[in-house]
């Protein structure tokens, strides 16, 4: 017991002075100014900001597949570049690969770590079950809708159970139905793995319902203008929207988004 | 269910179309035959071309076989070289700036020129036609599996990134997989200019194949021999074609749909 409390103390994600210009037609175009922030272990947090301010950028730096122009990305005390592969990434596009159906879209991350696909199909089933996605194994991509193919994706980044994981908009597109459900599910198995999310959303209703922590970032260049505590517990399966403090905190950030 | 039936119409116009057209050609072609009487040497009408087919058949048949040798192991031949060098192309820009301009240079000497070349040196048998059909059939494809590889979604390489890939994994669960659908493209137009290969060798230098058997027929004015020979060519070139078409439906169906 006293050894899980430590561990939820330790710091596992560290970001720390980053900063990233691009050059745009001969500007320089500041899209990142000065990030700044630790992540404990086992927390989930949310970033919620406009369009076009650089959401994607950071966390593109958070993985490892871009460098900042100063600062570094510290993950379990390594330089994120190093954990290129021990992340969970669930981009903004789906990318999930035409010419496989849904299963082995499911186990790529397990076969690129070397396990057989077989064995990878035993490990998904379970949580294809849990998806709903059972009666779609044999599916090809284009057969199935668009909230199925971001749950494939998403069944796909957690797979392979990465202690890490990062969601660019992981409801992008869908209806408040299908988002909900797959809320749900999302926060059920982030309780049972005890997994450090980082998600990127619009939406600063769905990152209450599912963070520890949320942080509102601003335009140009991108920053974090607020972060707030949210004091809610996670055992509450689905945090009630309706609550007067839910509300408080929801009119709290949409106005620190606007300023 | 819209897409398969829209898939059977398809197929029926694919078909029944251009059997019409030829159809209502040849009876032209026959009764122009019989109404200005044609000498059979000059042009023969189309049922004459069918007797001679009939009465020729295991000849025909003999030299088809010889042809289709050439140029399904010119083909084979020149896809294993052409993807090879496409991949190492796209994985070394040594490769690329040393090897590519070369290959595309070398498709402004025609190869009929160097068949005379390649016969002094190989021979008259079959290597050297199997060679002038890979040299032929070699350009399309490896020119379009490099765009292929090229073409490759850059969102999905960095998720395959992402989840850990290495170069080797990147190379052949993503790159290869997404070039298909260009390789494709480069088989059906290698195989159709396959068969101009092998005939042009065969006309050089050779003692069989259909190529061949043209060459024989026509200044002994055999002419029905030489339509007879044209009509066999045509049904490989098809045949080989359709093949290779099929095969693509089954393996790259999905390159329809990723759009979607
Ligand atoms: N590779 C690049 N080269 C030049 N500019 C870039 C590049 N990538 C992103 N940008 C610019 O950086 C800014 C932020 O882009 P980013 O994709 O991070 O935004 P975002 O917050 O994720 O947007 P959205 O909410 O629409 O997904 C944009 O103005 C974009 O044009
Ligand atoms: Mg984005």
């Amino acid at each position: 017991m006293a050894g899980d409390f430590f561990l939820k103390g330790i710091t596992i994600i560290s970001i720390e002075n980053i900063k990233k210009t691009f050059m745009v037609k001969n500007n320089q175009i500041e899209v990142i100014g000065n990030i700044n922030i630790q992540i404990k272990k086992g927390k989930f947090i949310s970033f919620v900001g406009p369009s076009g301010c650089g959401k994607t950028t950071l966390l593109n730096i958070i993985a490892g597949l871009e460098s900042p122009d100063s600062g570094r990305v510290i993950i379990s005390s390594k330089p994120s570049k190093e954990m290129i592969g021990k992340i969970g990434y669930m981009h903004q596009k789906d990318g999930l690969l035409p010419w496989r159906n849904v299963i082995d879209n499911s186990v790529l991350g397990l076969e690129i770590n070397g396990i057989k696909r077989t064995q990878a199909y035993e490990i998904v089933r379970p949580l294809m079950k849990q998806f709903g996605l059972s009666e779609f194994e044999e599916a090809m991509p284009w057969e199935i809708s668009g909230g199925m193919r971001q749950r494939v994706a998403l069944l796909r980044t957690v797979a392979y159970e990465p202690e890490v994981i990062l969601l660019d908009e992981p409801f992008g597109a869908l209806d408040a139905l299908t988002r909900e459900d797959l809320q749900f599910w999302l926060l059920q198995l982030y309780q049972k793995l005890n997994q450090t999310v980082i998600m990127i959303t619009h939406d600063i209703e769905e990152a209450l319902i599912l963070s520890d922590k949320v942080c509102v970032l601003n335009d140009s260049p991108c920053s974090i203008v607020k972060n707030i505590d949210v004091p809610f517990e996670k055992s509450e399966k689905h945090r009630n929207t309706s609550n007067v403090e839910f509300a408080k905190l929801k009119s709290e950030l949409s106005y620190a988004i606007r300023e | 269910m819209i897409n398969k039936t829209h898939e059977k119409y398809d197929l029926i116009n694919i078909i029944s179309l251009p059997t019409l057209v030829i159809l209502s050609l040849l009876i032209i072609w026959q009764i122009i035959t019989l109404i200005l009487d044609i000498p059979k040497w000059l042009l023969p009408s189309p049922i004459t071309i069918l007797m001679e087919i009939y009465n020729n058949f295991s000849l025909l048949i003999r030299h088809s076989l010889v042809t289709i040798q050439e140029i399904f192991f010119g083909f084979i031949f020149a896809l294993i070289l052409g993807i090879a060098l496409a991949i190492s192309i796209d994985k070394s820009s040594v490769v690329e700036k040393s090897i590519y301009p070369l290959v595309i240079a070398s498709q402004t000497i025609p190869i009929i020129a160097i068949t005379p070349l390649l016969l002094v040196w190989i021979g008259y048998g079959i290597f050297t036609k199997i060679i002038i059909v890979a040299l032929i059939s070699f350009f399309p494809i490896v020119v379009n599996m490099v765009d292929g590889l090229r073409s490759t979604d850059i969102s999905i390489e960095k998720m395959a990134i992402t989840l850990g890939a290495n170069k080797f994994q990147l190379l052949t669960l993503i790159r290869i997989p997404s070039s298909l659908p260009y390789l494709f493209s480069g088989m059906k137009i290698g195989i159709s200019i396959s068969v101009i290969g092998a005939v042009i060798g065969e006309w050089v230098g050779a003692s069989s194949g259909l190529g061949y058997l043209m060459l024989q027929s026509a200044p002994r004015f055999q002419t029905s021999l030489v339509f007879a020979s044209i009509f066999f060519l045509s049904i490989i070139g098809i045949s080989l074609f359709t093949f290779i078409q099929v095969l693509e439906y089954k393996l790259v169906r999905w390159n329809r749909f990723s759009n979607y």
